[in-house]
């Protein structure tokens, strides 16, 4: 290796400079400057052409190279045959696959609602059927509480009174196969909560035909229903307990055909008796709305108002009555569904005791503005000591200092 | 639209496949051997054709190859050489020797700069491939192989340098005096 000295600063500076130069990366100026020095001076000027000789050379060698036929056409088979997939596509497809990420993610959060709405209404609607296979239960098939001889018509009819005797003759014809032994209004052991009960037997078993007032409640729609019996009726169906129950809603009611004849059959029995009580249940329900206006016209008058008090006791008593029947069907329910869904019974006896609450008005009182509200205090000490009292007085909008008083 | 369509393909092979000698041959002298060099030209053709998408039109190809080219090539030493992979060398600093040049052949013959390129370690032979065969300036060295500007000009001096040596040394092994040498004895003749 040659080593060269250079006593001159300005070779030293310029040799610093031609790598850059020969990559045409210097300035104008300091171009100008390696030129004028390479023209004066030998030993640079040959070191340049060296460089740039050893540059070309290069350049030569390597750009001589050129590549094998076969890879050119390797390339393109390859790149024929490459599938960018998912997410080597276009801007555009970048776009779908984000949009197609959010939809999915909108998706699961609305099938996650619908989910718990579903879940939501299979327990509404199982605990309104349970209340139907409690009643059988604990009234027909515990209690025994029908002859082995079927009752005579009138006396079914009389216990039945006569707001539900004109029902009897529909569920016998309704019922051809079953021969109905007894029919009352019963009433749930520690419970103000009363029904409708027809006790048949046929095929081999006993049946239920159960209506319960709903006052205002209903079972939730969609894909809950079963069927749609001919008459607008809608049907649901459960096997709980060991029982199966179809029920059905009625205008003011709730209907259930309980059995263990079978699902299938218990179904067909509720979409053949359904339509025909929701009429009956429809007249009946006529007949007394025109009574109640009949009667409501001298109630008007300040000196009735101690009748006028007793017909609204009993909407008060049909009101508390469901509050507690909703209360009885959420703990029927869960002693029912026990080993099946542990998880979420809280949030349906909440939903259904608050529900219930506002169905009786318990907590809607100031729904009712006519009511003078001019001496709090009296009023809270009055519901302190007579709450049951005080909830009726709110509701007939009655001298009520006189009742307490008393 | 999940795939591309066949316009699209010959839209990337009208702007690809024009730099495909360049790509090659700078991969065939950083590679180990030249099946190497053409698994990685394919993939990195592969490569370019799965992410044509993010082209710009217009803008300069040839460097966005070269780039993916670097990127494939960089994972490949790192992942194969890491044993033996060289630590960054600083430019020459010291006065003398910037001085030291080795004497350069009066005939260069293909094969012999070719093999002295082979020499020089691959750090300083890309920059060298990338400066003066394939004329991209530092700026674009700098970005293609992601080193700092200063780096892609003390590699370029040491790795020319270097080259010189080992060009040198090939010639003298065949006999070939050294250019300066016989230009300085003409000279004093």
């Amino acid at each position: 290796m040659n080593v060269l000295n250079f006593d001159s600063k300005q070779c030293e500076r310029v040799r610093r400079q031609l790598d850059a130069y020969l990559s045409n990366e210097l300035l104008v100026e300091t171009t100008d400057e390696v030129l004028k020095h390479l023209e004066s001076c030998a030993a640079c000027s040959r070191e340049m052409e060296s460089r740039m000789r050893v540059r070309e050379a290069l350049h030569h060698a390597v750009a001589s190279q050129l590549p094998p036929e076969h890879l050119r056409e390797a390339i393109h088979e390859r790149l024929k045959r490459a599938q960018p997939g998912l997410l080597g596509g276009s801007r555009a497809t970048t776009w779908t696959l984000a949009l197609a990420a959010m939809a999915l993610v909108v998706i699961a959060v609305a099938g996650g609602a619908q989910w718990l709405r579903l879940r939501h209404g299979r327990q509404l609607v199982a605990s309104v059927l349970t209340l139907g296979v409690s009643d059988h239960v604990q009234c027909a098939i515990k209690g025994h509480n029908y002859p082995e001889v079927a009752n005579p018509p009138d006396q079914l009819r009389q216990k039945l009174g006569p707001e539900y005797a004109a029902l009897l003759p529909v569920v016998q014809e309704k019922l051809p196969d079953f021969q109905v032994l007894e029919a009352h209004l019963c009433h749930v052991p520690g419970s103000p909560r009363e029904y409708v009960h027809f006790i048949t037997r046929g095929h081999g078993t006993i049946l239920s035909v159960i209506l319960t007032k709903r006052e205002g409640e209903s079972l939730p729609a969609g894909r809950f229903l079963v069927a749609g019996a001919p008459g607008g009726v809608d049907l649901y169906k459960a096997h709980l307990g060991g029982m199966d129950v179809a029920g059905f809603e009625s205008t003011g009611y709730f209907g259930f055909v309980v059995s263990d004849l079978g699902q299938n059959q218990v179904l067909q029995i509720a979409a053949t008796l359904g339509p025909a009580l929701r009429s009956a249940l429809d007249e009946t329900a006529g007949l007394r709305r025109c009574e109640i206006i009949a009667k409501e016209i001298p109630t008007q008058r300040p000196q009735r108002h101690g009748e006028n008090a007793k017909r609204l006791e009993i909407n008060d008593i049909s009101c508390n009555l469901l509050t507690l029947s909703l209360c009885l069907c959420a703990s029927v329910f869960n002693s029912f569904t026990a080993s099946e869904e542990s998880e979420g019974r809280a949030p349906l006896l909440s939903s259904t005791f608050l529900r219930a609450a506002r169905v009786s008005r318990i907590a809607d009182i100031p729904a009712y503005p006519y009511i003078a509200f001019n001496d709090l205090p009296k009023l809270r000490a009055l519901q302190k000591q007579f709450p049951d009292l005080y909830r009726r007085q709110m509701r007939e909008g009655a001298e009520w200092s006189d009742e307490a008083g008393a | 639209m999940f795939f591309h369509s066949k316009s699209g393909l010959e839209d990337f092979e009208a702007a690809a496949m024009p730099h495909l000698a360049d790509l090659h041959r700078t991969a065939k002298f950083l590679a180990r051997d030249p099946s190497e060099a053409e698994d990685l030209i394919q993939e990195v053709y592969l490569e370019a054709w799965k992410s044509f998408h993010r082209f710009k039109p217009g803008t300069n190809c040839r460097a966005w190859l070269f780039k993916i080219l670097f990127h494939r090539l960089h994972h490949l030493r790192r992942r194969l050489w890491k044993a033996s992979r060289l630590e960054p060398l600083e430019g020459p600093t010291d006065p003398d020797n910037i001085m030291a040049e080795p004497p350069v052949p009066q005939e260069i013959r293909d094969d012999d700069i070719l093999q002295a390129l082979a020499k020089v370690p691959p750090d300083f032979r890309e920059v060298v491939l990338m400066a003066d065969v394939e004329e991209f300036s530092y700026k674009e060295i700098a970005e293609t192989l992601k080193i700092p500007l200063g780096t892609v000009m003390s590699r370029l001096s040491r790795g020319r340098n270097l080259l010189r040596q080992e060009l040198a040394g090939v010639a003298g092994l065949y006999g070939i005096r050294p250019y300066d040498e016989r230009k300085r004895k003409g000279e004093s003749a």
